[in-house]
């Protein structure tokens, strides 16, 4: 049995919003006892509604945000152990959602030097592993370009280079492909599937059903709380489950929905792939 | 109406324009989709087309005048213009959800705040809030203005598929009257929503009626672009015979109803 990489064990977020000069504060509680772990090569989806806690979750898992109270540990080793800091920065990597976020340098190769740098990466070091990683990625005609001049698709890519550039243990990725075109989104989805078979753990934020299919299991959360966690296969068949969560429900299902409603007869999708669609409609009504 | 006349732009230390030429008519009471590969210029357009950009070459005409002509025409056009940008936050500068909504008032708050939901998010800073709520409130801020032109840059990306209906449906209706330029990647969302397509690439900008592009989805290759999944399914659906040879719908219902079509056609069997 897999070892847990990651536990989250009874994890709140309250958020402090200020409010005026004299100090005084609001607060809002985000997430309310998480509970939930991830086993090593794990590829495991996040979903939920727009403002159920996904985007803060992410930030606690790389302590950019600190739990107003829980645990997480990685490897067992409780978060707060990893001193200094930058020790945990090295083994989980977050893309965010907001790239320009992401950056601090002027181009790809400046933010590569301060980002590895920080970690005492040498010059040469630095300039191996962004090469290397910029050809992976078909990206090496971006490096040095002024991230103002790029389209938010194109330093997408490079936010998730700049991610995997220190081979982390868990790579989390807040809706990656976002701002990409599907062409685009197909080659980061080339990308992470590479990443998978290469024993990277994954915790893949999303609400695209393109990206949710790479997954093995996902954790549905609402409200602030992990209400379900379940195959991915499973969800992608269940239109009730997936339209509670609001995620899109796949083309193949809604047409076999209107269809079933227009024949009155039962069309069920074991999977929600074009092949079992034209088999069902075959089958049932040929 | 809007018309833009042989616009250019030349970046910034490039030696060279984006695109050969960009002419087209734009009319009110209808929702153009801005469509392209990656990194062809779509967000650079829609800059031009919000007047906060500068052409180098060519001109946007607003009722006829050239917006850049002087300071006065450039200043009656922005009044006509609301822009939802990619990144939202630059919107912001109020304290409050609240105090966001109020400032930009012009039409009535309460139902914009009961259409987007944003309710329990008016005491919130909203810097604070999260991507989808930030794009909500981008939306609705421009909405209040009422603008007689409404540009949006990924205007439903990082919502869920609630909130993508509720922005769908109320771009819709304020279509009348209006005219709606949006840059999507989502050709699923354009061909659904929108009356016209705008294929972007370097020559220029090509438009082309929904229609038409459901009827010939070889133009999304054309275009570089992959073609959106209800016309795969269609061509799938075509090819296992299940469908008449060469029809195409734009959303899931319509195809259901061929299929459902055929099934009643053939008394009972497809």
């Amino acid at each position: 049995m897999k070892a847990a990489l990651l536990e989250v064990r009874h994890l709140q977020y309250v958020a402090e919003q200020l409010v005026n000069l004299e100090l005084e504060t609001t607060q809002h509680e985000i997430l309310h006892d998480l509970n939930f772990a991830i086993k090593e090569h794990e590829f495991v989806g996040l979903v939920g509604p727009n403002g159920s806690g996904k985007t803060t979750l992410s930030k606690l898992l790389t302590r950019i945000l600190e739990p107003t109270s829980g645990q997480i540990l990685l490897n067992g080793v409780d978060y707060q152990e990893f001193t200094p800091q930058w020790q945990l920065h090295q083994q989980v990597s977050l893309v965010f959602q907001n790239v320009d976020a992401q950056f601090i340098g002027a181009n790809f190769q400046e933010d590569m030097a301060l980002y590895l740098g920080n970690f005492g990466w040498t010059p040469a070091q630095i300039h191996e592993r962004m090469q290397t990683i910029s050809q992976q990625l078909g990206l090496s005609e971006l490096i040095d370009q002024p991230f103002k001049r790029l389209s938010g698709g194109q330093k997408q890519l490079l936010a998730i280079a700049e991610a995997l550039a220190v081979q982390p243990k868990l790579l989390i990725l807040d809706e990656p492909t976002a701002q990409l075109d599907p062409e685009n989104t197909q080659q980061v989805l080339q990308i992470l599937q590479k990443l998978q078979q290469q024993d990277v753990t994954i915790l893949l934020i999303t609400h695209k059903l393109a990206e949710l299919a790479l997954t093995k299991r996902v954790l549905l959360l609402n409200a602030g709380q992990i209400t379900q966690t379940t195959a991915t296969a499973n969800l992608l068949t269940d239109s009730e489950l997936l339209r509670v969560n609001q995620l899109p429900v796949p083309d193949t299902l809604q047409i076999a929905e209107h269809l079933s409603q227009l024949t009155e007869q039962q069309l069920s999708l074991s999977n929600p792939e074009i092949p079992e669609l034209i088999r069902v409609i075959q089958e049932r009504l040929c | 109406m809007l018309e833009i006349k042989h616009l250019n732009y030349q970046p910034p230390q490039k030696s060279h324009f984006l695109w050969q030429d960009i002419s087209v008519r734009l009319q009110t009471n209808k929702i153009y989709g801005l469509v392209g590969v990656n990194g062809v210029g779509k967000s650079t357009l829609l800059n031009l087309l919000s007047g906060l950009t500068l052409p180098s070459a060519g001109d946007i005409y607003w009722q006829q005048q050239p917006i850049h002509q002087s300071k006065t025409a450039l200043r009656q056009y922005l009044t006509q213009v609301g822009y939802c940008l990619q990144d939202a936050d630059h919107l912001f500068f109020k304290q409050t959800v609240r105090e966001e909504l109020e400032y930009h008032l012009q039409a009535d708050l309460q139902s914009i705040i009961e259409l987007l939901q944003l309710q329990p998010l008016l005491e919130r800073s909203p810097f604070e809030l999260s991507g989808g709520q930030k794009k909500r409130l981008g939306l609705a801020i421009m909405l209040l203005r009422k603008p007689q032109i409404l540009l949006g840059d990924e205007i439903t990306a990082g919502l869920d598929a609630h909130f993508q209906k509720v922005v769908l449906s109320l771009l819709q209706s304020y279509r009348d009257q209006h005219l709606v330029v949006l840059v999507t990647h989502n050709l699923e969302e354009a061909l659904q929503m929108c009356d016209e397509l705008l294929f972007l690439d370097k020559q220029g900008l090509h438009n082309y009626p929904t229609a038409q592009v459901v009827q010939q989805p070889e133009l999304f290759a054309q275009f570089g672009l992959l073609k959106p999944t209800s016309l795969h399914i269609c061509q799938q659906l075509i090819a296992a015979g299940l469908l008449p040879a060469a029809t195409y719908y734009r959303s899931n219902k319509e195809i259901a109803q061929a299929l459902a079509a055929q099934w009643d056609k053939d008394a009972h069997t497809l």
